[in-house]
């Protein structure tokens, strides 16, 4: 199986803005994983702790100080056969304040080949008022392989008194095994967010969500586990027999971390990154 | 639209066709046991966000998508049932597409697969000719009214407070029927996370009388 081929984004015409790519290749042998690639381009920087068992753990490193209209980042990451690896951020992503032209576009691929694992679990991204942000991930599963994804999102930090009344978020997910597509998800947001998820039918109040996916034979079966973890704001489902779907709904960052971090520990059956404790 | 396509288009529509979509209330049984709805004014606030910016609207689309000539019907449907995170709610698009497609085989002998229903609904009327604005028109008004309909059998809501409810989202419904004719599957998308949330949890709610 081959990487897939990073492109450097063209920066947006009107300002110079930050553009950066990183790619990342993991390789098992005597049942450990290790660095098979490693390319690292522009404003994204892919840092490898010491590690602590036996996948590879990335950690990716946003070198602008925060995303704002015409950045474009790409990342793509590829485990090879049985091999494990674990991507994660430095610290929470800001999407700040774009002025008017195309939005922050970050895109990431995720290839994980037979009985290979990945996980993608970024720290929380945080959206400011008049934010502008188009975020892809692609993941390709081979038969046997599995991936854990989850992405926090916070709108507008409560106890700085942070209020998003207009932003533009695409946030993409699609996911398909053996070339099959198996999930599909774009959380779509515009306009007045705050009042949005004021809504009853959008977050009730809430100011802080996330979405996790575990793609993985027989996934499904762990619903009734992973439910009995969950707070009242969140739901668990499992639509196909390898895939349990998990969304959250908190108050604020805080409250999120609260369900979140125990939640993603049963599931990848792992401590968290270290950098997820800093 | 000519009388006999108008007469067609109303028969596919009317809950009296046999797909079966009163055993189903989209997660919306869960969220009056949670007391998210509660009354006619947070009935009405529900089903607007699922037009404007839920599940309605991604079905929307989906029937525009799949009504085009070029479709690929394949790809929409599997599309279709990925786009729905929750086992219930991908089981209801399967059960009431293939219900619709067996009838309107049968009836009008249209060459049309089992699809999840929006797709399903989409390509009959692009093989049958209806134009596509009415038919979303008339779909989105449907899929309200059969939430309605759930509603009066779950909360205390009178058949009169139910109909003011449907009327009012009238213009809702022909907003985004505009919207979704012209749009493609770039455009899909939505943000009700609680209404997705109470899909989820309707598969543990205890005592119920609906399937999603």
């Amino acid at each position: 199986m081959t990487i897939p081929e990073v492109q450097t984004p063209a920066p947006g015409p009107a300002q110079p803005r930050a553009v950066g790519a990183a790619r990342i290749a993991v390789r098992q042998a005597g049942g450990i994983s290790r660095l098979a690639d490693l390319r690292q381009e522009g404003s994204l920087k892919l840092l490898l702790p010491r590690r602590s068992g036996a996948a590879v753990e990335a950690v990716l490193l946003y070198t602008a100080g925060g995303l704002t209209g015409g950045d474009a980042m790409e990342v793509a990451a590829l485990a090879e056969a049985e091999a494990q690896l674990v991507l994660t951020t430095q610290a929470a992503e800001r999407a700040y304040r774009a002025r008017p032209g195309p939005p922050a576009r970050v895109r990431a691929h995720l290839t994980a080949s037979e009985g290979a694992r990945l996980h993608w679990l970024p720290q929380e991204t945080l959206l400011y008022d008049g934010a502008s942000l188009d975020r892809r991930l692609e993941v390709d599963l081979a038969a046997g392989a599995s991936a854990l994804l989850c992405e926090p999102l916070i709108l507008g930090r409560t106890a700085m008194g942070e209020v998003v009344r207009q932003a533009a978020l695409s946030d993409r997910w699609t996911l398909r095994r053996e070339g099959r597509l198996l999930y599909h998800d774009v959380l779509r947001l515009t306009g007045d967010v705050a009042a949005t998820f004021d809504r009853a039918a959008v977050g009730g109040g809430a100011r802080a969500l996330a979405q996790v996916a575990l793609a993985a034979p027989g996934a499904g079966a762990r619903a009734a586990e992973i439910r009995a973890m969950l707070p009242d704001a969140a739901g668990a489902s499992a639509p196909d027999p390898d895939l349990l779907l998990i969304r959250l709904l908190a108050i604020d960052g805080f409250a999120l971390r609260a369900a979140l971090i125990p939640l993603l520990e049963r599931l990848s059956g792992a401590p968290l990154p270290k950098v997820w404790r800093l | 639209m000519r009388g006999a396509d108008f007469l067609t288009l109303s028969q596919w529509l009317s809950p009296a066709y046999p797909v079966g979509s009163f055993v189903f209330s989209q997660g919306l049984e869960r969220a009056v046991a949670d007391g998210l709805v509660c009354d006619a004014a947070t009935l009405e606030a529900w089903l607007r966000d699922s037009l404007a910016m839920g599940s309605l609207r991604n079905d929307a689309i989906l029937l525009a998508c799949a009504a085009r000539p070029e479709a690929d019907l394949a790809a929409l449907s599997e599309l279709a049932t990925a786009l729905t995170p929750a086992a219930e709610r991908r089981a209801e698009a399967r059960a009431l597409g293939a219900a619709f497609a067996a009838t309107t085989r049968a009836v009008w002998e249209l060459d049309l697969p089992d699809a999840p229903y929006p797709v399903a609904v989409g390509r009959a009327s692009g093989l049958a000719g209806l134009p596509t604005g009415p038919v979303l028109q008339l779909y989105l008004q449907a899929g309200t009214s059969s939430q309605v309909q759930a509603a009066l059998r779950l909360m205390p809501l009178g058949q009169t407070a139910g109909a003011r409810v449907l009327a009012a989202l009238a213009p809702d419904c022909l907003a985004l029927a505009q919207e979704a004719e012209g749009a493609d599957t770039e455009d899909l998308g939505s943000c009700t996370l609680a209404a997705d949330i109470a899909m989820m949890r309707h598969e543990t709610l205890g005592s119920r009388i609906f399937r999603s």
